[in-house]
């Protein structure tokens, strides 16, 4: 009897290394796209996070009984700020009431009112808690009417136009 | 004399069924990735677009308009009584004067381009609006689009829903459309 | 003839089936681990979710009045949800996962722990007498009212429990003139009477048969009389009371804290709640202390009878600002003066829409 020697086997287990190292190699691959893509996807999320706080913040501001309109005992106008209970608000806003209360409901944010029409050079900063390391921020604009009660001319008063900017930071 | 044991040699069918398998399995993964990739995430946008939409057009139809005049210096007057009179009298000539100009010159002309370009202009957002009466729709009483432009053959629309206005000659209706 | 015999089958044959079951088995394995990862990961996104959804409506309650929303919580069908309030802030999540949310300014008044596909949301306003904020009820469907007595606000209930544009917002709520006979509904987890009587429960009384042999924590009750509600609950089969606490409140149509004090099964959530308000309350009646000030200078308050309607205003609203404080400081003690002055200011705001001078609110 007479056993032939090949290299086949040898030649079948460099192969089938070639195989697997194809095979850890396309793993690596899907692994490194999978985390890269988690990330970007993270990032997104991130951005759609402070794009809502920024909606729901401003939403918040504009309903807030500190500085809404109101009709006595029917319900309150909407999108609508009384002027002299925003000046109010801004000057209780300088003292404690900020960091004890209202950063609950704004967190780092800047609150700008701009009035457009009559007056345009007329602008209020109402909440200021800027973040000084911020990573990101967003600017959400709503338009507002602004109402003047001591401007009162005959039985209505003075209703102006402008919007508020919410500025917010992550 | 050599023969090799065996019959048919398998084993390319199986190969071909291991890289089947393979491909099966990769598209899956894929397949699960775009789930999240195609996922559509507009649904805050559209919240903001629409808000801003209602709370633009709620806010100026409450403004009270300065400086309007009828037989005499005028103390109260809002955007809706000069959109009602611009209905009533849509060729001048009678009814409300403001800085010289009759009810609907004075909005598409001063008010108007001063109340919406110092709000959406100033967001840089693209938007159209329009007055008219529902009777007679065709032309509108008033007719404005953005300086970044309208929302003709835009994408994500978005309205403000319609605000009717009783005015002698019928029903006012205005829209603001705001769109990407 | 020669024959070659190969072993080469013989080590091919074997190694090829280890490779594949080693290969196999490791993928097989991944995805295990993926899909076992995903699922944990899709519970804690699901409960965080809904805690993002509960505070986005809290904070979409602010901007309409008597809103009613339906929340889906069906992947949470095997979790509990639990709500709790201590020292002015309401704590509320998942029991035993995810990160819990914690609210210190929006008073929600809630059942202690809830288990449903589905969560019905309420908001009213509260008024002292301007709109001090919105009050936020959360409920479910499994939990069922029972209401006894003939006053308006059974009537009210009844017409509310139902929404009119949310065709799923549907409160469970039955009327039922003999409560001993009652006899609870299949599928209901929790069971509270609202007794508009003052006399259907009573401490130490016996809880209706029907009920009894539910566990203690499913059973609750309030009583309203007098301008206050006393919070119940079961023990064996009697009931016991955690306590009478005074309703601050104007009164009227869909009065906030009436239904505060309905949804809340525990006297301490509804306490804990109202202390928010009144926190609130401090300071939205310093923005009105500061607008009466401007107002009674303004050039539209010095026409007519303004000056004379005014002059008693800034005093008054001071008083109301001070009240508010020491109310919010140390609950309930301090609070019973708040109604009064709240009944002056609103009678003097009248007067001043009745003289065409510029109100306060």
């Amino acid at each position: 009897m007479i056993i032939k020697k090949t290299k086949q086997g040898q030649i079948h287990i460099t192969e089938t290394i070639a195989v697997l190292f194809i095979f850890f190699v396309l793993l690596f691959f899907g692994l490194v796209f999978y985390y890269k893509y988690a990330d970007v996807s993270a990032k997104e999320q991130l951005a759609e996070n402070l794009e809502r706080r920024a909606v729901d913040s401003t939403t918040r501001f504009i309903f807030l009984p500190e500085v809404q309109c109101t009709q006595g005992e029917l319900p309150p106008f909407s999108y609508c700020l009384d002027l002299l209970k925003l000046n109010a608000f801004k000057d209780m806003l300088l003292g404690d009431a900020l960091d004890e209360y209202y950063f609950h409901l704004f967190s780092f944010a800047k609150i700008t009112i701009q009035e457009v029409y009559p007056d345009p050079t007329r602008s209020w900063v109402v909440y200021n808690k800027p973040k000084i390391d911020y990573s990101s921020k967003k600017i959400t604009y709503f338009s507002t009417a602004l109402e003047d009660t001591s401007v009162f001319g005959g039985t209505e008063p003075s209703i102006y136009f402008g919007y508020v900017a919410m500025e917010v930071y992550s | 004399m050599i023969s090799v044991s065996g019959g048919r040699n398998r084993k390319g069918q199986m190969e071909m069924i291991g890289l089947v398998v393979i491909v099966l399995l990769v598209t899956i993964a894929f397949l699960f990735l775009a789930q999240f990739a195609l996922r559509d995430n507009s649904d805050d946008q559209f919240f903001a677009r629409k808000q801003l939409a209602v709370s633009t057009l709620t806010a100026i139809s409450k403004t009270t308009v300065q400086n309007c005049e009828l037989d005499g210096p005028l103390e109260v007057l809002s955007v809706n009584d000069l959109l009602k009179d611009c209905a009533d009298n849509p060729e001048g000539g009678f009814g409300f004067l403001c800085q010289g100009k009759y009810s609907c010159a004075y909005l598409q002309e001063n008010l108007f381009p001063i109340l919406f370009g110092g709000s959406l202009d100033t967001f840089k957002r693209r938007y159209e609006f329009v007055s008219f009466i529902i009777q007679n729709p065709d032309p509108p009483l008033l007719f404005l689009t953005g300086k970044n432009g309208g929302c003709q053959g835009r994408k994500n629309v978005d309205t403000s829903g319609d605000f009717p206005l009783n005015a002698g000659v019928g029903v006012i209706e205005s829209r603001l459309l705001i769109c990407d | 003839m020669v024959r070659i015999f190969s072993q080469r089958g013989q080590l091919d044959l074997p190694f090829n089936w280890i490779y594949v079951l080693i290969a196999g088995g490791v993928i097989l394995l991944f995805f295990v681990g993926v899909v076992v990862k995903q699922k944990d990961v899709a519970t804690q996104q699901l409960g965080t979710d809904v805690n993002q959804i509960l505070s986005s409506i809290a904070t979409a309650a602010a901007a309409a009045e008597s809103t009613k929303v339906v929340v889906e919580t069906s992947g949470l069908a095997d979790e509990t949800l639990y709500f709790e309030c201590r020292n002015a802030q309401t704590e509320y999540g998942i029991k035993s996962k995810g990160s819990p949310v914690t609210d210190p300014i929006i008073p929600i008044f809630a059942p202690a722990e809830i288990n449903s596909k589905e969560l019905l949301l309420w908001s009213l306003p509260y008024f002292l007498p301007y709109k001090v904020t919105d009050f936020l009820y959360i409920t479910s469907p499994t939990i069922q009212y029972i209401l006894v007595g003939n006053d308006a606000r059974v009537q009210e209930f009844l017409k509310e429990s139902k929404s009119s544009e949310q065709a799923k917002f549907v409160l469970s709520v039955t009327k039922t003139a003999d409560l001993a006979s009652f006899s609870p509904q299949k599928g209901k987890q929790s069971f509270r009477i609202i007794d508009y009587t003052g006399l259907a429960v009573q401490p130490g009384g016996i809880v209706p048969a029907g009920l009894q042999k539910l566990e203690n924590r499913q059973v609750s009750a309030v009583t309203f009389s007098g301008g206050a509600a006393t919070f119940f609950v079961k023990k064996g089969t009697a009931w016991q009371s955690e306590g009478t606490t005074i309703l601050f409140s104007l009164g009227g149509d869909l009065d906030a804290v009436h239904y505060a004090a309905v949804f809340s099964d525990h006297k301490d959530m509804f306490e804990c709640g109202m202390q928010k308000a009144f926190q609130r309350l401090k300071y939205v009646s310093d923005v009105y202390e500061k607008k009466g000030l401007a107002l009674e200078n303004s050039p539209g308050a010095q026409d007519g009878n303004c000056p004379v309607l005014f002059s008693g205003l800034p005093w008054l609203l001071l008083a109301h600002q001070g009240d508010s404080t020491l109310c919010s400081d140390f609950y309930p003690e301090n609070c019973v003066s708040l109604v009064q002055k709240s009944g002056e200011i609103r009678s003097l705001n009248q007067q001043l829409f009745s003289a065409n001078c510029p109100p306060l609110y």
